[in-house]
């Protein structure tokens, strides 16, 4: 069961099943389904290989959407689309 | 205020030549079957075009190579409303887990897509030459 405090600095998810549907949402997430249609339609109408053309044409791992104080973090897992809302908290690189 | 209609019969010349009674369009039945029949192609009566053998085998090795010489273009099989960004981990925690993008990084981006929208805001056309002009045919 996907919880708050698994990933760091969490403050919502949601569970999408692989044709949309909302399977669990919490926190600053919940019961949003206009972030759910607008992730869908991100991930099912755009072609990769149109937009880079020269890319290898291997889908991504993770999409990240980050604003400056927060982001969201799509993956896809085990047939279901999970976002992620974390707040932005940027580290800096380490300088040896 | 009458009309003037003639209730005579057509008086046709006996002969068949022109006169001021012949009809000033041809019969548009005829004309049609004039044109159709000019126009007609008789596929059956065309030459036969069979390919000698090795004529035939030296068109499939042309074509093929031609085929493969087009770069091969990657088409998804997948339906239209399945998800194509992303590929399927079962790693769900320590992808979204995984440490945001740096703050250079990050201020990098937006600076980046700031000089690219001013960019194309600046983007112009400029009036070299005429575009029409007129051609000096001797």
């Amino acid at each position: 069961m996907h919880g708050i405090g698994r990933v760091p600095d969490e403050v919502g998810h949601l569970i999408l099943s692989e044709d949309g549907a909302v399977i669990a949402s919490g926190g600053e997430l919940e019961n949003a389904e206009q972030m759910a249609n607008t992730v869908l339609c991100m991930l099912t109408r755009i072609n990769k290989g149109q937009l880079w053309p020269g890319d290898s044409g291997d889908a991504f791992k993770k999409i990240s959407i980050t604003y400056t104080d927060h982001s969201y973090v799509i993956c896809l897992s085990n047939k279901n689309i999970h976002i992620v809302k974390r707040r932005f908290v940027p580290h800096e690189p380490i300088k040896v | 205020m009458g009309c003037c209609c003639s209730t005579e019969q057509e008086n046709l010349s006996q002969d068949g030549e022109v006169n001021e009674r012949t009809r000033l369009l041809n019969d548009p039945v005829s004309n049609t079957y004039q044109v159709t029949a000019s126009s007609i192609i008789d596929v059956g009566a065309l030459e036969c075009h069979t390919l000698e053998q090795h004529e035939y085998i030296e068109r499939v090795r042309t074509y093929n190579q031609r085929v493969n010489a087009i770069p091969q273009v990657k088409t998804s099989n997948k339906r239209h409303h399945e998800v194509q960004l992303l590929y399927d981990t079962p790693a769900t925690e320590r992808v979204l887990s995984a440490q945001p993008i740096s703050l250079a990084d990050f201020n990098m981006m937006i600076t980046a897509s700031q000089k690219v929208v001013a960019a194309v805001a600046q983007i112009r056309v400029e009036h070299k030459e005429d575009l029409v002009v007129p051609f000096g045919i001797p």
